[in-house]
């Protein structure tokens, strides 16, 4: 992988990408006639949102793995989606509320979908902490593990919210029924940033695991250290 | 004249991203120099 496509090249692919998207966002795509300008912000807030569900389910399968296998590479690839995800998360959980100040008058309301999201960002937080709070490695990864695979149940359940039941949350822009569509160019710009966002998580993810293998070249080579003082 | 909340918003997104980049960057350069002194601690006789 590091030959055919280098960190480098990567790191530029997902700048050039990211720079496309906000010219994208701010110049081709239109003004939104009722809110404006501030709907500008469901550009970064829908695809954050959509990564931080890719990252959840890649902590699901990684968790799995981990399980089954015992390798380390699955527990690092877990660990990864989660600290990443986290991240988007954030992002999700940030902007949510910048916009809704504007066009609901509120910051924050309960209903399902944010309520939904809210844990799922619970859920990134829960299994960062048991990776910090846990000192025994194995058991911290196995008890990691289970909150990856059990805390899964909220993706689908947040994904469906807004269709299952009656939100304050806008309804989809995909698959929502008749009069959920966007403007074509709308569209363009936001999967164009959605790409970008997957770009960008593939880049951290690539170094994050880049870490994960020093983080043990750095344990091996202690332990190394100890048993030859020891003799 | 660029609305306020719109700009919080992606100054926070560019933000953490920008921060969380430099942060792994400076964990990877913290333990490459760790591996490079633990190899040299080790190659001593």
């Amino acid at each position: 992988m590091n030959k055919v496509f280098p960190p480098t090249l990567h790191l530029i692919v997902t700048l050039a990408w990211l720079i496309l998207a906000t010219y994208l966002i701010f110049l081709y795509a239109p003004q939104e006639a009722t809110m404006g300008e501030v709907q500008r912000i469901f550009y970064i807030h829908v695809p954050s949102a959509w990564t931080a569900m890719i990252a959840y389910f890649l902590i699901f399968l990684g968790s799995i793995a981990y399980l089954w296998k015992r390798r380390d590479a699955a527990d690092d690839f877990a660990h990864g989606a989660a600290e990443i995800g986290f991240i988007f998360c954030t992002c999700v959980i940030v902007t949510g509320p910048l916009w809704a100040k504007p066009a609901w008058g509120i910051w924050w309301t309960w209903d399902a979908r944010l309520t939904l999201t809210f844990v799922l960002w619970l859920l990134f937080v829960a299994y960062l902490m048991l990776r910090s709070y846990v000192i025994n490695p194995g058991r911290s990864a196995v008890l990691a593990a289970v909150v990856g695979i059990f805390g899964f149940v909220d993706v689908p359940i947040d994904y469906m919210a807004i269709r299952w039941w009656r939100t304050q949350h806008p309804q989809p822009v995909i698959a929502g029924g008749e009069g959920s569509g966007l403007d074509p160019r709308m569209w363009v710009a936001l999967l164009v940033t959605w790409g970008a966002f997957l770009c960008l998580f593939a880049y951290l993810m690539r170094q994050y695991l880049r870490l994960a293998a020093l983080e043990r070249e750095v344990t091996r080579l202690r332990r190394l250290r100890s048993s030859s003082q020891e003799a | 004249m660029v609305n306020g909340y719109l700009a919080l918003a992606y100054g926070f997104v560019w933000g953490i991203f920008m921060l969380y980049a430099w942060m792994i960057q400076r964990r990877q350069q913290r333990l490459e120099r760790e591996v490079a002194e633990l190899k040299r601690t080790l190659a001593q006789p």
